[in-house]
């Protein structure tokens, strides 16, 4: 693209409201398009290399109210990460011993086996068995007990023991998160198992940044409409609570989030600008950077690779079959992890998926059994279904409450009262989204593709979550009924609350804003409060 | 402009007010247990309407915690008799989760002994939940007949005479111990940066619309 016609698109871009003069701004875009698509198909037609932008102009080009969004997110980790005691997070431990094998040993862990002897005092030290779970009964508390695990992390650090065979749940995992983390578990490699664990937590801090700046730059592609919008949603999800906990832990999850988000971005940029080979590349790069995250990602993967075909789908209308192109190009990229991940199971004779496969070919229960209680696992069970939670209105009391407040190992929560409370903001918040989207239903319509984009990729996750779920029903009602699951989502949260402030109108709407930035700020800081009175009060 | 500060002034001091509030609550403190014992009763689906007896209500009784994990817990109802008469009562609806499960009563003037604890865990025959307690001694009987093989471990609560704010302190030192940051710093680093957070968050709100 020419440097003419790239200032020409932005200058129109930056005025793409979604108003009411939407259709004169849209076909002066579309000649905008048009004029920089015909150069592009002689370009790629010539065979020209990709102009790539160098890694500074990037940076340069994030505006410094995301970078801010960033720090505050970032910080809220870093408080989240010294308030939360060691292994008080969902599964630290085993993250935690998946690092220090792969540091110590440069081998993954396996399911089975037991924790290092390192880790197994200082668990032991701090209770963990009767802490976790157990709301009544708080970390140590004495002189004695903080000397006695001081010299057992001493004594440890003295063993020939290297690594931690076991990382139970954690060893299904790609090791990307965890390679990132040798980086600081190795520069604490003089220092105890708590210090590095607490040098990790701020890589993870640091990600949690990332999250927040991903979605603030998404919510800037997705709703062009109302700049000022977009520090309400990135501010908002920067303070969300449970993403401050969990980005300050030991916890890959932390990374998904970013990664999802830095995809929603990226999708985001490419409905809005078209699909370039660079930004397929990106796409693609982001969704092999998913795959060697989390697990979990299996259930975005889809979602985002349709968006993929649709996008250059729309491309090929404007530079030919060198969409075609691209999309092979990121194809390839993106699906090289799992065909590296399926090769080598194949090899050692595993399930095709590993444990993936688990998931994939539930045999119990008929395909109705499976769809109704996924289905209710998030919404009210409609007439005909089987009551797979009787008694529980999971909508509310898995995924709202939890949400208003759930941390620790699931056992340091709000009063029932405050539940009940938080159901009026979230009201509002959602009357006044809803009302934004009804006043620009026409921009809803003509962007019908990107949105079914979006909804395949949390419909993927949710589902997901839902068939792992199964696989301990009835034994446990919903297994992974975390919130922490769904949060990979999270910036179609900053992009609702950018909508709710947008739905109060131009008057009020900045006032709506500053009143929901202060209510996510205020619940964030009881939250914490919640979690140190819990643990140390 | 001039309405957005006046949004964040009174935003920022309803989240002042709302910490202060939290600050001069009391903390929950027991004041009786009926067994030290922890152990693994019984693991089931199915209803559990149980009464046990031998109990001693304390005075001022906020709340009962009872030892029933579950990682998506159904109703919870209690009751508390003494001759026949309901002394207290409570309920928790459904979606709890962990170890315990607290269940707020009315409170009561004068303690009781020799009472009559009834709770009710509505289990529907999918969702399991596991009883912890005492085995054998002072069993608990089913309300259809049967018994849970012991005393279910309860703890009665009361808010404690002193208030989150004025036990700080001690908070402030037992965040010391056990943690990743060992040293009272790691309290005023936390207060830093929220603080700073804080800061932050106003400055771009009042930004946001210029």
């Amino acid at each position: 693209m020419s440097r003419s016609s790239r200032k020409r698109l932005v200058s129109i871009q930056t005025r793409d409201g979604d108003g009411a003069n939407g259709v004169r701004v849209r076909s002066r875009r579309r000649q905008a398009q048009l004029a920089s698509s015909r150069k592009k198909r002689s370009h790629f037609a010539l065979g020209e290399r990709v102009a790539w932008t160098s890694p500074r102009e990037i940076l340069r080009a994030v505006p410094k109210i995301a970078w801010l969004c960033a720090l505050v997110a970032c910080m809220n980790a870093v408080a989240w990460s010294l308030i939360t005691p060691p292994f008080e997070v969902p599964d630290e431990p085993e993250h935690v011993a998946y690092v220090k094998q792969l540091a110590e040993t440069g081998r993954l862990p396996t399911r089975y086996g037991s924790f290092s002897i390192e880790e197994e005092l200082a668990l032991e030290d701090l209770h963990l068995q009767t802490v976790a779970e157990q709301p009544q009964n708080q970390t140590i508390s004495s002189q004695g007990q903080e000397e006695q695990l001081q010299q057992d992390l001493a004594r440890s650090r003295r063993l020939d023991e290297k690594g931690s065979e076991y990382a139970g749940v954690a060893a299904s995992e790609p090791p990307l998160y965890y390679a990132l983390q040798v980086i600081p578990y190795s520069l604490g490699s003089g220092s105890t198992l708590l210090d590095r664990m607490e040098l990790m937590r701020l890589l993870s801090a640091i990600i949690g940044g990332l999250t927040a700046l991903f979605t603030f730059m998404f919510i800037r592609e997705a709703l062009p409409g109302a700049p000022w919008a977009w520090t309400v949603g990135g501010l908002g999800v920067a303070l969300v609570p449970l993403l401050g906990f969990m980005s300050g832990a030991v916890n890959p999850d932390a990374m998904l989030y970013a990664v999802t988000a830095a995809l929603f971005y990226c999708l985001a940029r490419a409905f809005r600008c078209g699909l370039t080979r660079a930004r397929a590349i990106s796409i693609g790069s982001v969704i092999a950077i998913g795959f060697m995250t989390k697990l979990n990602f299996v259930g975005i993967a889809p979602g985002a690779l349709v968006g993929l075909a649709v996008l250059s789908a729309r491309a090929r209308r404007t530079i030919g079959s060198a969409a075609y192109a691209s999309l092979a190009m990121a194809l390839a990229i993106a699906l090289s992890p799992p065909a590296v991940y399926v090769i080598a199971h194949l090899a050692s004779g595993a399930h095709t998926l590993g444990i993936v496969s688990s998931a994939l070919h539930v045999a119990r229960g008929s395909l109705w059994s499976r769809v109704s209680y996924i289905w209710q696992l998030y919404l009210p069970k409609l007439p005909g279904m089987h009551a797979d939670f009787a008694g529980v209105f999971t909508t509310r009391q898995i995924w709202f409450d939890w949400y208003v407040g759930q941390y620790g190992w699931l056992d340091t929560g709000f009063p029932g009262w405050v539940e009940d409370l938080a159901l009026i903001p979230a009201a509002a918040i959602a009357a006044l989204c809803v009302r934004s989207l009804v006043a620009g239903r026409r921009v809803l319509r003509a962007r019908a593709a990107e949105l079914a984009v979006y909804g395949a990729m949390s419909v993927g996750l949710l589902v997901l979550i839902g068939m792992d779920s199964y696989l301990t029903f009835p034994r446990l009602g919903a297994e992974f009924g975390q919130l922490r699951y769904v949060l990979p989502l999270i910036p179609l949260l900053g992009a609702a609350l950018a909508l709710a402030a947008r739905g109060a109108g131009r008057r009020w709407g900045p006032v709506v804003g500053v009143l929901v930035i202060t209510l996510f700020l205020a619940h964030d800081l009881l939250s914490q409060l919640q979690v140190v009175a819990r643990f140390y009060g | 402009m001039r309405r957005v500060r006046v949004a964040l002034g009174l935003g920022l001091a309803f989240t002042a007010a709302a910490v202060g509030v939290a600050l001069v609550q009391s903390p929950a403190e027991v004041i009786a247990v009926n067994t030290p014992e922890q152990q693994t009763l019984e693991l089931t689906r199915h209803r559990i309407d149980v009464c046990q007896p031998g109990e001693v209500l304390p005075a001022n009784t906020h709340a009962l915690r009872l030892q029933v994990s579950a990682l998506l817990g159904p109703r919870v109802t209690v009751r508390v008799l003494a001759h026949g008469r309901v002394l207290t009562s409570g309920q928790r609806g459904s979606g709890w989760t962990g170890g315990v499960v607290t269940v707020p009563v009315r409170p009561v003037a004068t303690t009781t002994p020799g009472a009559q604890l009834c709770f009710d865990v509505q289990l529907n025959g999918d969702e399991s939940v596991s009883l912890k307690g005492e085995p054998g001694h002072g069993s608990a009987t089913r309300a259809g007949g049967g018994s849970v093989p012991g005393r279910v471990r309860v703890e009665y609560l009361r808010p404690s005479g002193s208030s989150w704010w004025s036990r700080a302190s001690m908070v402030a030192k037992h965040m010391r111990f056990g943690n990743i940051a060992n040293g009272t710093w790691s309290v005023f680093v936390v207060i830093l940066l929220m603080a700073s957070v804080v800061c932050l968050c106003s400055y771009m709100a009042l930004r946001m619309t210029r």
